[in-house]
């Protein structure tokens, strides 16, 4: 009996709850914690370049508002300072809809996750059917049989990084977080747009944008490209798996064009399964498609709305003031996991050991966790707390406060407290200590002070009562009154 | 502390390639005698003298002790017992320096840019800052007197790979004694 491929379903796959990605999530949300010991401050200091093009010559002398090209990249820069990186980090308009469920709206649904979204536009763009196909029984056999092989493949070969959702009206479907990983890194260029638009000098807009900045970082692992897929039941003998692609940091067109890839891929080789090309495409050739081999150009317009290119392409259109810190939050994060699973030598006591028993300072550096603290403990019990720096030679970077706590006991760090403090005062010229009670006090330019503990007034000279008007002691009296032992002074 | 051996082994070991003459006391590696060249372009230029390291149970984290065997003319060398002044060392001293670093770095500049705020020869301090060349003559003088080759003469534990071309010693060079210092 023929087998109608109706059971993909119009509607049919919205029903029900819908399966959580089981899969690592990363959370659109960075403001998380830093799972390694960095006492830097949050994603605010950019680590990029801020490159200025040439002021071109071209600007006629009828333009209106010169702007000095100063003063606009520290405007810009300054823009970049201040990120904001709050939960509102979706940068598509937020809006409050009832949760449709096979929703075709363009826009993300409150407090969804890229993930969720895709699935969502996947299920929706399912729900719109297509010519149906009828199978014989043994091509429907067949089919599932290759389906079945291919998800098992796919859990085997992507491990955590593939979700395999619960088949629904019959329907296989996964989605596998492709992760690029660029072993020397990679540089990646954002231009920026400064003002509302592009300056317009003149009626000549630049084409070429240099009127732009173009803000340059580096990394070795992007934002994984999500690949999401529904495989029919014709599949693979006639038609390929629906699919969506969600990347973060590529624009709708630049998608579109993967998505055009892989229908190319599929349209060479129909009746065969593709499903595990497509992945292994994606993931190594999809930059080297997109042309970029040197660099990587983030996209700056954000004027396509979801009417223009693929349906399946997914872009999430975020400003580069979130989608940088995103970017590179996402790096560093990926760069310190990769860090904790390899053997690193220690330069001090050159042992190997895994990432996870070191500390890793702020500056970069890193030492092993016992010479860290055979170094801290050191210090401390010596009383060299102005030498508790990086250990490497030429940084100088100070060992943070959080590191210590986690390295002395409670007595070994109050130590350091206190030691720490004295030696602060000390350094301070100004500060004196009370004859009376030993607090500390500042001494003002008439050689006086005012005890804030005990309130008394001293002339830091003779550390004896306040004596407006009258001379101080001479420094030979002074001297007399020292070597016999009279007074006590610092 | 976290495998001192191992760090004093890979030390000591980087310092003999370096093709320095390196004498050990014993086998505990806590004591031992290197041959070092005045800088090229100071006024200790020419000299040689034997030196003494003396690695502290701290070590790295705690910096060796040096000690000049024959006499040397330095505001920073105590000229009846050749111990540089700790101190300065210690100033400068990270877990990450190593011996080589001792030799190629931290001596030289010693010898070039004296430390006389904190000086154990007194008398040279002074004359360094009063009548600097008078100072250098001094240095020389000591250099003639102290610090000949004969003077540091160090019996090599590793035959170098290149010989020096420059005044060498009599004995050393040829008589070779291979032998690794640590099992």
């Amino acid at each position: 009996m023929p087998r109608k491929s109706s059971s993909r379903a119009r509607g049919v796959i919205g029903r029900g709850p819908r399966p959580r990605p089981k899969s690592a999530t990363q959370n659109p949300n960075p403001i998380s914690e830093l799972p390694h010991d960095s006492g830097e401050a949050p994603v605010g200091s950019l680590q990029g370049k801020l490159i200025q093009p040439p002021a071109h010559a071209g600007s006629g002398p009828t333009a209106p508002a010169v702007i000095e090209n100063g003063a606009s990249v520290s405007a810009a820069a300054e823009a970049l300072e201040h990120l904001d990186v709050s939960a509102a980090a979706e940068s598509a308009p937020v809006e409050v809809e009832p949760p449709l469920e096979a929703s075709s709206s363009g826009s993300a649904a409150v407090g969804e996750s890229f993930e969720e979204e895709a699935l969502r536009k996947l299920q929706a763009l399912a729900g719109f059917g297509g010519e149906e196909v009828e199978l014989t029984e043994e091509e429907a056999r067949a089919n599932d049989q290759m389906q079945e092989d291919e998800i098992f493949a796919l859990e085997a070969i992507f491990g955590d990084s593939v979700t395999i959702f619960n088949k629904k009206g019959g329907q296989r479907s996964f989605q596998v977080h492709l992760h690029i990983e660029i072993p020397d890194g990679i540089d990646a260029l954002a231009r920026l747009n400064y003002g509302a638009g592009s300056l317009k000098y003149g009626a000549v807009q630049d084409v070429d944008g240099s009127d732009n900045l173009v803000y340059k970082f580096r990394v070795k692992h992007l934002p994984p490209i999500l690949l999401t897929c529904i495989m029919p039941s014709s599949y693979p003998s006639h038609q390929p798996p629906l699919f969506t692609i969600s990347v973060e940091w590529m624009d709708k067109m630049m998608i579109s064009s993967l998505c055009d890839m892989l229908d190319t891929i599929w349209d060479d080789q129909k009746g065969m399964e593709v499903a595990y090309q497509w992945a292994q495409w994606l993931q190594s050739s999809s930059l080297s498609h997109l042309g970029f081999v040197n660099e990587i150009v983030l996209s700056s317009n954000s004027v396509c709305d979801h009417d223009c290119g693929d349906k399946r392409a997914l872009s999430h259109n975020a400003a580069p003031d979130v989608l940088i810190p995103r970017m590179m939050r996402h790096n560093d994060d990926k760069c310190h996991e990769a860090f904790l699973h390899a053997i690193h030598d220690c330069m001090i006591c050159f042992s190997q050991l895994p990432g996870i028993d070191f500390i890793k300072l702020p500056c970069h550096h890193f030492f092993c966790l016992k010479c860290m603290q055979t170094y801290c403990k050191m210090h401390v019990k010596e009383g060299t707390v102005v030498k508790l720096l990086c250990p490497d030679t030429k940084c100088g970077c100070v060992v943070p406060p959080n590191i210590l706590k986690r390295l002395l006991v409670d007595d070994e760090f109050e130590r350091w407290e206190g030691l720490l403090l004295q030696r602060t005062l000390e350094s301070m010229s100004d500060v004196v200590y009370c004859p009376r009670c030993e607090t500390a006090c500042l001494e003002d330019a008439d050689n006086e002070g005012v005890c804030s503990s005990c309130l008394f007034s001293f002339c830091t000279l003779c550390r004896d009562r306040r004596h407006v008007g009258e001379k101080c002691m001479s420094p030979e009296d002074k001297l007399l009154i020292l070597e016999v032992g009279g007074l006590h002074s610092i | 502390m976290s495998s001192p051996s191992k760090r004093r082994e890979m030390d000591l070991m980087k310092l003999m390639m370096s093709d320095y003459k390196v004498e050990m006391v014993n086998d505990g590696m806590q004591e031992f005698f290197v041959e070092f060249r005045g800088p090229t372009e100071s006024i200790y230029q020419g000299g040689v003298w034997r030196i003494r390291v003396e690695l502290p149970d701290a070590y790295p984290y705690k910096s060796p002790s040096i000690g000049f065997i024959n006499k040397i003319y330095h505001p920073n060398v105590d000229e009846m017992s050749g111990s540089v002044c700790l101190d300065v060392i210690n100033q400068t001293w990270s877990p990450m320096f190593d011996l080589v670093n001792v030799f190629e770095v931290f001596l030289p500049q010693l010898l070039l840019y004296p430390n006389p705020s904190d000086p154990l020869n007194g008398e040279a301090a002074a004359l360094m800052m009063r009548d600097r060349s008078a100072y250098e003559q001094k240095v020389k003088e000591y250099c003639e007197k102290y610090a000949k080759p004969e003077d540091a003469g160090v019996t090599p534990e590793e035959k170098s790979s290149d010989e020096e071309p420059s005044e060498d010693e009599d004995d050393s060079g040829d008589e070779a004694i291979l032998g690794n210092p640590d099992p």
